[in-house]
């Protein structure tokens, strides 16, 4: 059997690729595909515990994560449509109205 | 008369060569091969088995189609390799057990959400954005260098030796395969999880109006 600890590390590191995509890239499109890399990662650890504990919480909590992901997918692209059409770009650095 | 003794050496072969062969290989009870061993001695006798190449080979794709989906400059390139990295997630639910939570990975989120995701990119029409050689900066060091210190402590506080918090859980509860199923899963969301499960309608609904008027509206 595999130890948890291998599905933890793998989510770790999924997620710090997320979270390096996020701060190193300037494109929205791209910025909201490492979100949900994140999201995904952390669904992995919800379901590794789930199966590694017996428990169904963990499953449960990933079905709702995966329906706000969902929600958060129209969301997030309306917006980015919506920025494209006032912009004509996605590039967040030119995208500075609510900046200090 | 002199053909005594062959039957023996032939014996012995035999048991020479089976003992060969299970030093390669051990079985389970229903006597399936379990792992294959390694002809070195028992200390890494079990890092080869079946379970564990499949856990490597599918964790090896998701950490590099996720590394590749953030170094390409085409984003359609990094939508598709997603896509690769969610469907290597999904077999990695499969080796959890959790057949329901698979099942779904691939239909809303390989299927629904990254179509949705190509399709804004290509209504877009964006052009590659410059590679990164060309636009790194101090900023990208530093986030990359906070990050790895992210991670050294995440994997600090797992504990990867014996005798840390997680050391209990090195094999999964033999509930495991019943609580994934459908039925399971289905029946512990309309009973037990009823009430966040009807909250998820109105919260995919505001998200459907916000969507439809965001996209539609012109502002000045």
């Amino acid at each position: 059997m595999i130890p948890v600890h291998y599905y933890l590390i793998l989510s770790a590191v999924m997620f710090i690729t997320g979270v390096v995509g996020v701060l190193t890239r300037r494109n929205a499109i791209i910025i909201f595909m490492c979100i949900e890399l994140m999201l995904n990662s952390v669904n992995l650890t919800f379901v590794a515990f789930s199966s590694y504990l017996g428990n169904e919480a963990g499953q449960m909590f990933v079905f709702f994560v995966m329906a706000v992901a969902a929600a958060e997918a129209a969301v997030g692209l309306a917006i980015v449509l919506a920025l494209f059409r006032n912009k004509q770009t996605v590039n967040i650095n030119e995208v500075n109205i609510l900046k200090w | 008369m002199n053909a005594m003794p062959k039957p023996v050496i032939r014996e012995d072969a035999a048991r020479a060569a089976e003992e060969f062969f299970h030093r390669f290989v051990t079985y389970d009870e229903q006597g399936y091969i379990r792992m294959i061993t390694s002809c070195y001695p028992s200390h890494i006798g079990e890092i080869l088995s079946s379970e564990l190449i499949v856990f490597i080979v599918l964790a090896a794709v998701a950490a590099i189609s996720g590394f590749l989906m953030i170094t390409r400059t085409n984003p359609v390139n990094s939508a598709l390799f997603l896509i690769l990295n969610f469907i290597a997630l999904a077999g990695l639910y499969l080796t959890l057990n959790a057949q329901f939570v698979a099942i779904i990975q691939i239909l809303v989120y390989a299927g629904a959400i990254m179509v949705l995701v190509l399709f804004v990119i290509m209504l877009l029409n964006l052009q590659d954005e410059a590679p990164l050689r060309e636009t790194i900066s101090k900023s990208h060091y530093a986030s990359l260098l906070f990050s790895l210190l992210a991670l050294a402590l995440i994997v600090q506080v797992i504990g990867w030796k014996s005798g840390a918090a997680l050391d209990t859980m090195r094999e999964q509860s033999p509930l495991a395969v019943q609580i994934g199923t459908v039925e399971h899963i289905g029946n512990t969301l309309f009973t037990q999880y009823v009430f966040p499960f009807e909250l998820t309608s109105i919260l995919l609904l505001a998200a459907m109006i916000g969507a439809v008027v965001l996209a539609k509206k012109r502002f000045p």
